[in-house]
This record gives C-alpha cells, sequence and structure tokens, in this order.
C-alpha cells in the first residue's frame, strides 16, 4: 500500500486567468530524487526547481467558462502524475533532482534549474531548459528547442530532434561528448570540435529543416 | 657498486609496490591477455570450445543486457540499450524484433529515430526490410517518417516503390513527408528502380 490517489477540486473560477492558490504534493520517499509526468493537450507547462522536498502545483485557466477545473495527481513509487485541466497554463515547483517526463501538444514547454533526467516532447509548442544538468531526451515536431546545461553531470546518452524548428544547445566548455549530428537541410553549427572522440555521453542531434547550433558556454568570470 | 645497486633496487621495488598497486593490475591484466591469447591458439580443441563457449555467455549478457536497457522507463536508458544493440552482431534476431517493436511503439521519437540507425545496419534481413515498409503506413512522427523513407530509398528494393507511391495517397501524411517521398521515388528512379 505505497500507493497515493489524490483528487482534487479546485475551487470555482469566475475571473479569466486567475491562478489558483496551489497544491502541495510529497513523494511517498521524499528522500530518493522523484520523477514527475505531466501531459497537456493545450496550454503552457512551467517546472521549476527549488530547494524545498514537495511539489508544488498552480494552474491558470486560459478560458473564462471553466467554472470548475479539476486536476488529478496520483504519485506511486516516487512516480507523480499530473493531469492537468483543460485548456490551462500549469507551474510546477520541483525538489532540484527531479526528473520529468512532459508531453504537450500546443503549449510552450519551459524548465529551470531542474538537475535531473529530463524527457520532453511536444507537437506545436517549443520547448527551453534553463539551467540544467541530468541527459535530457527531447523533441518538438514544429517549435524550437533552446537549451542551457550549467554542467552535465551524466554519462547518459542525450537526443534533441525537431522536423522544422530550430535546435540551440549551449553546453560546458570542457564537456566530452560523442556527437551524433545530422539535418537534411537546414545548417548545422558546432563550437565543439566533431570530429574529437573523448569519450562520455553519445549525443544525438537530428533536424530535417530548422538547423542545429551547438556552442560552448562562455567562461564565467572567476573560474 | 654491485651491492650499492642491489640496496637502490630494493628501495625503488619497495617503493613502487607501495606507491602504485596499479601496476600490479595493469600486469596482472596484461598476462591473463598474454595468457588468453596463448590459450587460443596452442590449446587443445575442448578448451578452445570452451573459449568459445565463454564468448557467446558474453554475447548473451550484453545482449540481455540491451534488452533490459530497452525495457526501462528512462529515455536516455532506452538510447543506451539502442547503442548498445548497435554495436552487436548484426544477426541477432531477439534483438532485432525488440528494435522493430522500439521502432513502431516506443513513446520517445528520439529512440524511436536511433532505433532506425542501428535497424539501418541489419537492412540486409528480410525482417528487417519488411518492418521498415510496415512502420512508413503507420501513423507515425513525420520526423521518424522521413528517416524511414531515406532507410528504404537505400534498399533497391521494388517493394520501396510501391510503398512510398502509396504513402502519397494518405491524407494524413504530412506534406514534408510526402515530398521526401517523391524525392526517394525519383532518386530510385535515377538507378532504375521504379
Amino acid at each position: 500500500m505505497n500507493g497515493a490517489i489524490l483528487f482534487l477540486c479546485l475551487g470555482t473560477v469566475a475571473l479569466n486567468a486567475q491562478m489558483n492558490s496551489g497544491i502541495k504534493v510529497s513523494f511517498s520517499d521524499p528522500e530518493r530524487p522523484g520523477t514527475v509526468k505531466i501531459r497537456q493537450t493545450n496550454g503552457s507547462i512551467t517546472i521549476r526547481g527549488y530547494s524545498g522536498t514537495e511539489v508544488l502545483i498552480e494552474s491558470k485557466s486560459l478560458q473564462k467558462q471553466h467554472a470548475k477545473m479539476e486536476m488529478r495527481v496520483t504519485e506511486e513509487g516516487n512516480h507523480m502524475t499530473i493531469a492537468a485541466p483543460m485548456n490551462s497554463g500549469i507551474v510546477v515547483q520541483v525538489p532540484f533532482q527531479t526528473s520529468l517526463q512532459l508531453n504537450a501538444a500546443n503549449g510552450a514547454i519551459l524548465v529551470e534549474k531542474v538537475l535531473g533526467e529530463i524527457d520532453v516532447q511536444s507537437v506545436n509548442g517549443s520547448i527551453v531548459l534553463h539551467g540544467v544538468a541530468g541527459a535530457v531526451v527531447a523533441h518538438s515536431q514544429n517549435g524550437s528547442i533552446v537549451a542551457i546545461f550549467d554542467k552535465v553531470d551524466t554519462h547518459r546518452p542525450m537526443s534533441f530532434s525537431s522536423m522544422n524548428g530550430k535546435i540551440d544547445v549551449t553546453f560546458p566548455a570542457d564537456l566530452k561528448a560523442i556527437f551524433k549530428v545530422m539535418d537534411q537541410r537546414g545548417a548545422v553549427h558546432s563550437d565543439f570540435d566533431m570530429m574529437t572522440r573523448g569519450g562520455g555521453p553519445e549525443i544525438q542531434f537530428k533536424n530535417y529543416n530548422g538547423g542545429i547550433n551547438i556552442r560552448k558556454a562562455a567562461k564565467k568570470a572567476g573560474t | 657498486m654491485r651491492a650499492r645497486f642491489h640496496d637502490m633496487l630494493a628501495k625503488e621495488t619497495k617503493q613502487s609496490s607501495n606507491a602504485s598497486p596499479w601496476i600490479w593490475r595493469i600486469a596482472a591484466v596484461a598476462a591473463i591477455a598474454v595468457f588468453g591469447f596463448a590459450a587460443g591458439r596452442y590449446l587443445p580443441r575442448e578448451q578452445a570450445n570452451e573459449i568459445s563457449s565463454l564468448r557467446r555467455e558474453v554475447h548473451d549478457i550484453r545482449e540481455m543486457f540491451a534488452l533490459s536497457l530497452l525495457q526501462q522507463q528512462s529515455a536516455s536508458d532506452r538510447l543506451r540499450g539502442v547503442s548498445f544493440a548497435y554495436q552487436m552482431e548484426k544477426g541477432d534476431s531477439q534483438l532485432r524484433e525488440v528494435l522493430l517493436e522500439t521502432l513502431n511503439s516506443d513513446s520517445s521519437v528520439d529512440v524511436r529515430l536511433a532505433a532506425i540507425d542501428a535497424l539501418r545496419r541489419m537492412a540486409a534481413q528480410p525482417p528487417v526490410r519488411q518492418g521498415f515498409l510496415d512502420s512508413l503506413t503507420r501513423p507515425q512522427s513525420p520526423l521518424v517518417q522521413i528517416a524511414l523513407i531515406d532507410a528504404v530509398v537505400e534498399l533497391n528494393d521494388r517493394k520501396s516503390v510501391t510503398v512510398l507511391r502509396k504513402l502519397q495517397t494518405i491524407s494524413d501524411v504530412d506534406d514534408l513527408v510526402k515530398q521526401r517521398a517523391r524525392w526517394g521515388l525519383d532518386q530510385m528512379r535515377a538507378r532504375g528502380i521504379s
């Protein structure tokens, strides 16, 4: 009996774009990094890492008519699934080390300061990952993908792919990785030497139309 | 003179054995490697058979590892499974089936794309060719469909022509995919396959 299911009916929302006060949900074992899974059809997903141990969820309706917003959160064995209300933006704060599985059809996805693994897919929305460090597997069919790694904490493989969106990824300058890069029609630019085989994780980039840009982060002052 | 030399030698040996057990480990590994090589060449047939069965066991362990990675929740783990599969022998039928399943049903587009790359190495096998063609007319991510078109165009197979033509008549298929299919048909026609 380690499963917990929470049904949360949020109060009446009369005003347009009103934020609800937010919900706190714990992982069953807060000592261990958990995984948060969110699937959205219409609406954006914003995830921020923070120093707490609980997951804080807020959602924002995009329509006036929504008298009642229903959010369903299930948690089992440190895997939390959040079913957001239709046509709403969702803002979630998670412990830094959390892993994410995000899926959106039409909204934008923004992730900041989350250090676990990130598996993210979108059809039409853009994906922005800022200050991440774990293995990222990202795909957007038509939106752009921008990822900025503060550091790379992993030897696990990564992958970035799109059909029509541009892919722009910034890694620490000292990253050693095996790059596999392919763009049928778009331009490819890389600050890293693609020919060196220094070991490290395998990182795949695939695009059809959008172009690929792989950057080295500028060195911070004092380092 | 000689006494001093022995003194130094003794000191040196003592120092090196204290300072770096690594050297001994490396030496041990080298010795085992040399022994293994010699064993393979000079041992009687029974022992040689034993070595080849050990080799098979190592292969099986790698296969099991790749298969279990391909079942993981984490997309990065599944990518690692595909990359393991990529390095294995091409004739492995169990791995081939799992890679084809990955191509058709993995939740991550990135993992499906990587699976196509691994399967392209096995494209001489009829089940892989058929798998590519079957997958092409299913509802799929357009980027995966384009990678599949590029793979089947290389096969120089008349069946590809039929499937690429059919692809252009399916209304749900993305325009860029149809365009790539036309490009593929032109490529094959130039090689005399139509």
